[in-house]
């Protein structure tokens, strides 16, 4: 699925991030994204996902506009942040088919995925208790399950050990052979040079 | 889907009990204020019974929409639903009600030692008064998750709810109050439906109103 970024501006308090900056990015596609601190990585993958408005300009999902009336839109996206978007008090397990639910998702298959990503034995217990890299592998769980056209990547390593970054690569690489459209962003070049097919700088 | 969203509220409370819990204890603080200041004058209570009772109301009410609302909040659970293909008018709806348990059943817990503590009379129709409590609690509720939504992403929301909500949930107040206050009196509901009609106004309208305009409101 497409996805085509045209114009888009967007200021906090006055102080513009973003000015008519345009992207446009095919189906199947790699993209990776670095830059400095506030130079507005995660605000633009928040837009992209409709969790942050937009000032001017337009996001088009598959040719279908994004935006907050439309939710045809959000069904084929998927953002894995920085931020947990998840319940502390609910269990891995409720979570995940939480939100399987909304997005119309069969909840099956949760548990074959969460002991995929290797947290079979932890879907009973509450988020809050999960350490940073268990979160990130739910998270990842997450994304298998909703299976989206979309993939928005906000720094996906970060919190992972060795087995986790393993795990990320063999799901990533399921990712490139289904021919899903990756936005990345991360602070790691190298790793962006290796697996994307462009890097984009924002100053 | 809203099944799905206040069962989602419902099995965080049961875990916690830190909603109810908290609105319980709250309002029986109040409800004992209330009882030691008005001692002097016990024969002034019946007369102030029905204001006090939905100043209580009110009050605890800000506290549980507030934490209701801070759930979404902590690790940005909200992003869940806000990113998902759902209409977020529906998670507001979902909000109403789980809100609406939450207070209903707090105020199950604090009236009856609302009644007790400032030695008030239980001798009117508990059928009135229940539709009372559930029409003004409806009211509340509506206001007050539309509210919460406006401030979900500002830093001073916990202070902002309060100052938002009491203004326009006055005339809730003032409905819910009259009718108590009649009622109380053994007045047949008849005499009250003009207050009644305000509150179930208020419940439909900002209900509907809160439904069209989450949408743009939750997001960043």
């Amino acid at each position: 699925m497409n996805l085509d970024i045209n114009n888009l501006s967007k200021s906090f308090y006055h102080v513009p991030v973003f000015q008519s900056f345009s992207i446009s990015i095919k189906s199947g596609e790699r993209v990776g994204l670095f830059g400095p601190n506030g130079s507005g990585k995660t605000t633009l993958l928040k837009m992209i996902s409709g969790i942050m408005s937009v000032d001017k300009g337009e996001i088009l999902i598959g040719n279908i506009l994004q935006d907050s009336e439309n939710i045809k839109t959000r069904k084929s996206i998927y953002y894995l942040g920085h931020s947990l978007g998840l319940y502390p008090g609910l269990t891995g397990n409720e979570n995940i088919s939480f939100i399987s639910k909304l997005y119309g998702k069969s909840e099956l298959l949760v548990l074959d995925v969460l002991k995929k990503v290797g947290l079979g034995k932890l879907e009973n217990k509450l988020v809050k208790f999960y350490s940073q890299g268990m979160l990130q592998r739910l998270k990842l769980a997450t994304a298998i399950i909703l299976n989206p056209e979309i993939i928005l990547l906000d720094e996906p390593l970060n919190g992972l050990d060795n087995e986790g970054l393993d795990l990320f690569k063999k799901v990533y690489t399921e990712w490139e052979e289904n021919s899903k459209t990756i936005f990345v962003v991360s602070h790691d070049q190298e790793w962006l040079k290796n697996f994307t097919s462009r890097t984009i700088e924002l100053t | 889907m809203i099944f799905h969203l206040v069962l989602k509220d419902l099995k965080i409370e049961w875990r916690s009990k830190e909603i109810i819990t908290s609105m319980f204890i709250f309002g029986l603080s109040i409800t004992l204020i209330f009882a030691l200041a008005f001692q002097v004058a016990p024969n002034l209570i019946r007369t102030f019974a029905p204001g006090l009772l939905w100043v209580v109301i009110l009050f605890t009410s800000v506290l549980g929409l507030n934490r209701l609302f801070s759930l979404e909040k902590e690790d940005q659970a909200l992003w869940s639903w806000v990113a998902a293909p759902v209409s977020r008018g529906t998670v507001y709806i979902a909000k109403v009600i789980s809100a609406f348990i939450f207070i209903i059943m707090s105020e199950l817990l604090f009236i009856i030692p609302f009644f007790i503590f400032l030695n008030l009379p239980s001798n009117f129709s508990f059928i009135s008064f229940a539709l009372i409590l559930f029409l003004g609690t409806g009211a509340i509720v509506s206001v007050g998750c539309l509210i919460s939504g406006i401030t979900l992403q500002a830093r001073l929301r916990d202070v902002l709810i309060p100052i938002l909500l009491f203004p326009s949930a006055s005339p809730v107040a003032i409905a819910a109050t009259k009718c108590t206050g009649l009622l109380f009196n053994q007045i047949p509901l008849v005499n009250y439906l003009f207050w009644l009609l305000i509150l179930g106004s208020f419940f439909v309208i900002f209900g509907l109103f809160g439904y069209l305009v989450f949408n743009q409101i939750v997001e960043e």
